[in-house]
C-alpha cells in the first residue's frame, strides 16, 4: 500500500490524470464502495481531498464510515466527465487519523475547494493498493488506453 | 427481490424521481459496485437500460465485474448527482445473467441501440431489494440535511 505521494512519485502520469478528473469539477467528487455488514457492496458519493501527501475523506456518521471502521476495505471512483468516459479508479484501504493537526491541514485544503466541515466528521486516510486510469480519444471509442498501478507488494 | 414494475407498482413517485436520475434509456450514467474475489469492494459506471418493466445493465463479458456478478450477484447501484447537486437516488439487489435473445432484443431497443450490439456485452437483470432517494435540504451550505425516501422489497 501507499499515501497518495508514493504513488504519485512512482506513476506520475496516472496520478496527475487521475488528480484532474477528482477535481474536474473544482471540489473533489467521487464515489466510494465500501463493505455492508453481511459482506454486500455500499456505494456512495463522497469528497476526496488530495491534501499533505495523503487522499483523504471526512466522513458524517452514516452507513459508510461504519462500513470502513469494521472492514477498511474500499474503491473510490472518479465522477465520469460529461464529455468523454475517461475513468480513475482506486482499490484502497481506509485508515482513521486522529491527528488534529492533519485533519485541520486537510480540512483546510476542502475549504479552499468550496467544502464545508462540521464536527461529526471523521477523517480517514486512504492508502492505494491500485489504480487504474481509462482515457478515451472520444465518447464511443472502444478500447480506451489503459494505464495501472500496483504497490510494491500488492 | 422486485422487478423495476413491482417498485414503481409500490412506490410510483420514488420511481419517478428515480428514472429521472438513473435516464435508463441507455444514455445515462450510474455507477455499479460489486464485490471482489477477495470480498473487497469493486466500482465501475454503467449505463442502465429500463426494459419489459425491469432494470437492466449491459457489462463486457471479460471485466473484473462481469466475474464479480457471475460469482456473488449481490450489487450497489447509484445514479450519477445531476449537475445541480442536492439529490440521490440509490438501489441494492442481486444481478441475474439473462440469456434470452428476445429480452436483449427489447433491451437494445430501449436503448435506442446504443448498446448491446456487440457479443462481449453481456445483458445481466438488476433485481430489486431496496431503493433509496435522497434530497439534501440546504444544500451546498454547511447546515444541509438529508431527506430520505426508502423502500424495500418483502421479497
Amino acid at each position: 500500500m501507499a499515501r497518495w505521494e508514493e504513488f504519485e512519485r512512482s506513476a506520475p502520469e496516472i496520478a496527475e490524470g487521475g488528480r484532474k478528473l477528482i477535481y474536474q469539477y473544482g471540489i473533489g467528487l467521487g464515489f466510494l464502495a465500501t463493505v455492508r455488514k453481511d459482506g454486500g457492496p455500499r456505494i456512495h458519493p463522497f469528497c476526496p481531498i488530495i491534501a499533505v501527501g495523503g487522499l483523504y475523506g471526512l466522513l458524517v456518521p452514516a452507513p459508510k464510515r461504519a462500513d470502513l471502521i469494521r472492514d477498511p476495505r474500499a474503491a473510490i471512483h472518479a465522477l465520469s466527465p460529461e464529455d468523454v468516459d475517461d475513468e480513475f479508479y482506486l482499490q484502497v484501504r481506509a485508515r482513521p487519523e486522529p491527528d488534529l493537526a492533519v485533519r485541520e491541514a486537510v480540512a483546510e485544503v476542502y475549504r479552499s475547494t468550496g467544502g464545508n466541515t462540521n464536527d461529526t466528521e471523521m477523517l480517514f486516510e486512504f492508502d492505494i493498493e491500485r489504480a487504474l486510469l481509462a482515457t478515451y480519444k472520444q465518447r464511443g471509442d472502444w478500447p480506451p488506453l489503459y494505464r495501472k498501478w500496483a504497490a510494491p507488494g500488492g | 427481490m422486485a422487478t423495476w414494475a413491482e417498485f414503481e407498482a409500490a412506490e410510483p413517485a420514488i420511481a419517478l424521481d428515480g428514472a429521472r436520475l438513473l435516464r435508463p434509456a441507455g444514455d445515462g450514467i450510474a455507477f455499479l459496485a460489486t464485490v471482489r474475489g477477495d470480498g473487497g469492494p469493486r466500482v465501475h459506471p454503467v449505463m442502465p437500460v429500463l426494459a419489459a418493466g425491469r432494470l437492466h445493465v449491459f457489462v463486457v463479458n471479460l471485466s473484473p465485474k462481469h466475474e464479480d456478478l457471475l460469482r456473488d450477484g449481490r450489487y450497489a447501484l447509484h445514479a450519477l448527482p445531476p449537475a445541480t447537486g442536492g439529490e440521490e437516488f440509490y438501489v441494492t439487489g442481486r444481478a441475474r445473467a439473462i440469456e434470452a435473445t428476445a429480452r436483449r432484443a427489447e433491451v437494445v431497443a430501449a436503448s435506442g441501440g446504443r448498446l448491446g450490439l456487440h457479443d462481449f456485452e453481456s445483458l445481466f437483470e438488476l433485481d430489486i431489494r431496496r431503493v433509496l432517494h435522497t434530497v439534501w435540504a440546504n444544500w451546498g451550505t454547511a447546515e444541509t440535511w438529508p431527506e430520505y425516501r426508502k423502500w424495500r422489497s418483502r421479497r
